[in-house]
């Protein structure tokens, strides 16, 4: 039975773009996706948390005050998660961070976050980071549907690894959502194509048609390209390559590094250890980058940057372009390798689908585009929203709460990578291909290599290369419990499957005894445990509490200020003739005093607080608009006639079945 | 020692036959898994498959070992995607097409 629709109550289950810098969140709604906006307004959210000496931050608040708290506003967490502290591309990126990062000094080198909040050092693992901005998605969906969203696809790139996989799942755990399925990114923004495309030529024909794109995926800091075959509602992914470390974040550090130099070499001063200085210089460096995009150059400044020096420099799409030079063209080469892969000639690419917001770049689209040989790039679908719009869909495909036209639709998506154990003399033998189709499963016998051995340990990487040194360690599974025996006589099977999430899993049997519970494996694929993940549930569920009556809060603030506003309007727009003087005179003095009580407590009111404001504001007003009605003698007759079940007059009070009129209970605030 | 030659010889004339009897079979299976009578057109074998899997894909209700066969025919029938490594396929692949037709006639 399909996740979501457990109960008989229609629930909804929402598609999550997690991305390095952004995050995106759509639903399927009414017979389409909606992209929701969030408290802001905005479309897309940035992947920030800040903690601030009162309280935590997500998204638009978080970034919003980067600059005054440099230190304790974390980002990139997607440039961290289910990487070791030991990978260089995470010692790189440290000396970018102003914020700290640690080892969690276990076996597993686990990498932490440290911020200070409240004078005290507080650790989060990448995950956790990622779950709270998971979080700020979540509660920008139930705002929109109006009810609690907890079933939930979440995009990964497509050349994400296991680890980073498994740790993206774990951190949706974390946020408390059901985690239908990890999907890859230029996949979501294939089916969001595929449905612009099929609703535009729905008209003219329609029969199976076989079409091949090729989906070019740069966003903040990470690259992907994938080629997709789609017939009628299949989409099949043919190959996929791409660069897990690669995005608009490194054009940015190249802009701000040569903006330091520059400063250096006009003020003699050095501004790398002004954390705040660096902050405002990024900024505005990745305002600029966007600029260039449309603009032929730019002129950065930054006023009082460091030591009092202001900064000033014009830049010039040719100069950011020489900067960005050796990334732009390294994207070129899993381009070329997934053509390679997929089996297909360049003139049998229908389409190139541009997503994410470095596809922007002119000098990106140039390199594509004469790539194949001065092919017309298709720009139809949203950068920014394309992959959540596709989640949105494959959520309701997996849970069953499509439309006709989405639940026929099927999604073939592949392992990014090889997955191979370790032979002797350290060669890689291959059990999984990369670009093999998922879920998919292969089965290896394995024996004892000695008299009376109880236990085989299975080391498994993944990667092309054939020694397995130069792949990536994933792990090692432990099988114990071996019937001893003389060697080579036990039979014991070994199963890797690799999930629709494209996940290893690894189970083992006994082909002697068919009992699968006589092989124990150990799994160290250095994750979370499940105990981890529990406990930062709890510690989100925590927090979640502390969201939940922000939350109310402000919606309780937001009630009585609206309802301020319409009674003010109210007042101006009854006949003077109507109200007595002395009654308009008490209920402004009334909204003057709710005004300065709105003035001095609005920051730390409760939502209870807020409602009982509200309800002395209704009184007031409820007395005088009946005495105003109690001479339209016309006023009862129309609430008469309202439907049975409407018993609820929303400015008049209520009205009973017997028939008593209660006005006369209504207490005048006198 | 000829005489061990001699069985050597007999086995691996059995393991051949054997083993070009299972590719048969195997043949045998994909077509009808497939749902489509033998031919050589890929695309023809392509959208088969497709067709299938949206009725044996785990996300369509099916069975993911019932998928897992669907993908095993579809490899036995279009060997050399480009993607998956050429010496082992092709090693399985060797001789095959002209004995098919052979052992299919033997049968």
């Amino acid at each position: 039975m399909p996740d979501g629709a457990d109960d008989g109550k229609k629930s909804y289950s929402m598609g999550i773009d997690l991305g390095t810098t952004y995050s995106c969140v759509g639903i399927f709604k009414d017979g389409e996706v909606q992209i929701i906006a969030n408290d802001q307004g905005n479309r897309t959210t940035p992947s920030y948390v800040a903690w601030t000496d009162k309280e935590r931050l997500l998204g638009d608040a978080a970034k919003n005050q980067v600059a005054s708290n440099p230190t304790n506003t974390v980002f990139d967490a997607k440039r961290l998660i289910g990487r070791t502290f030991q990978d260089p591309i995470v010692q790189a990126d440290l000396k970018l961070w102003p914020f700290r990062v640690v080892s969690d000094g276990s076996p597993d080198d686990k990498p932490l976050i440290e911020v200070m909040y409240q004078d005290v050092a507080k650790k989060f693992h990448p995950e956790e980071i990622s779950s709270m901005i998971l979080t700020k998605m979540k509660l920008t969906a139930e705002a929109f549907v109006g009810q609690r969203v907890r079933n939930a696809v979440i995009t990964v790139p497509a050349y994400f690894n296991d680890s980073q996989r498994q740790a993206t799942k774990d951190a949706g755990e974390i946020a408390g959502l059901n985690v239908l399925r990890i999907v890859n990114e230029p996949t979501a923004a294939a089916i969001a194509y595929g449905l612009d495309t099929k609703s535009k030529e729905k008209k003219t024909k329609s029969g199976e048609k076989e079409t091949n794109i090729l989906v070019f995926d740069m966003g903040g800091g990470t690259f992907d390209v994938s080629i997709l075959t789609i017939t009628d509602t299949v989409f099949e992914v043919k190959a996929t390559a791409g660069d897990p470390h690669l995005g608009g974040e490194d054009f940015d550090n190249r802009m701000l590094s040569y903006c330091i130099s520059e400063f250096r070499r006009k003020h003699k001063s050095d501004p790398t250890r002004n954390q705040r200085a660096i902050r405002r210089l990024r900024t505005q460096c990745e305002r600029a980058k966007r600029q260039l995009s449309t603009q032929t150059s730019v002129t950065i400044e930054v006023d009082s940057l460091h030591e009092g020096q202001d900064f000033n420099l014009r830049l010039s799409r040719a100069k950011f372009e020489e900067l960005c030079m050796d990334y732009f063209k390294k994207a070129m080469e899993p381009v070329s390798q997934c053509l390679g892969d997929s089996g297909l000639p360049k003139s049998q690419i229908s389409d190139v689908v541009l997503v994410g917001g470095s596809t922007r770049i002119p000098k990106v689209q140039e390199l594509i585009s004469s790539f194949f040989n001065g092919k017309q790039l298709c720009k139809e679908i949203n950068p920014d929203e394309a992959v959540a719009y596709g989640a949105a869909v494959q959520a309701a495909i997996v849970s069953g709460t499509g439309t006709e036209e989405v639940e026929n639709m099927l999604l073939l998506d592949v392992a990014p990578l090889s997955l191979g154990i370790e032979m002797a003399g350290g060669m890689m033998q291959k059990l999984i291909e990369r670009n093999s189709t998922i879920p998919t499963n292969k089965s290896q016998d394995f024996t004892t290599a000695e008299d009376y051995q109880d236990y085989v340990e299975i080391k498994v990487y993944e990667g092309e290369r054939a020694m397995v040194k130069d792949n990536n360690y994933l792990g090692k599974f432990v099988l114990t419990g071996i019937p001893k025996t003389l060697r080579g006589v036990p039979k014991i099977k070994v199963t890797f499957n690799v999930d629709s999430n494209g996940i290893l899993e690894v189970t083992a049997e006994d082909m002697k005894t068919h009992r699968k519970g006589e092989i124990q494996i150990t799994n160290e694929k250095g994750r979370l445990s499940q105990r981890d993940i529990e406990r930062m549930l709890q510690d989100a569920e925590a927090h979640k509490e502390e969201d939940d009556l922000a939350r109310g809060e402000m919606m309780a603030r937001e009630s009585i200020t609206v309802y301020m506003r319409r009674t003010r309007k109210a007042l101006e727009d009854i006949d003077s003739e109507k109200i007595l003087k002395r009654d308009r005179e008490r209920l402004e003095k009334k909204m003057e005093e709710v005004d300065l009580w709105l003035d001095e407590h609005s920051n730390k009111a409760t939502k209870e607080e807020f409602e009982a404001k509200q309800r002395e504001l209704e009184s007031a007003m409820n007395t005088i608009m009946l005495k105003i009605n109690r001479s339209e003698s016309d006023f009862w007759e129309q609430q008469a006639i309202l439907p049975e079940n409407e018993k609820t007059i929303e400015q008049g009070g209520y009205f009973l079945d017997s028939g008593l009129d209660i006005r006369d209970l209504i207490e005048d605030p006198d | 020692s000829s005489e061990v030659a001699q069985e050597i010889l007999a086995l691996q004339e059995w393991r051949r036959q054997m083993s070009a009897r299972l590719q048969v079979l195997e043949r045998h299976l994909a077509w009808s898994m497939l749902g489509i009578e033998r031919t050589d057109d890929t695309a023809a074998i392509s959208k088969a498959f497709k067709r299938r899997a949206l009725e044996l894909h785990p996300d369509k209700g099916g069975d993911q070992q019932q998928f897992q066969l669907l993908q095993d025919m579809k490899a036995l029938l279009i060997p050399d995607a480009p993607t998956k490594s050429k010496s082992e396929t092709q090693a399985a692949d060797e001789g095959d097409s002209d004995t098919d037709d052979e052992i299919g006639n033997l049968l």
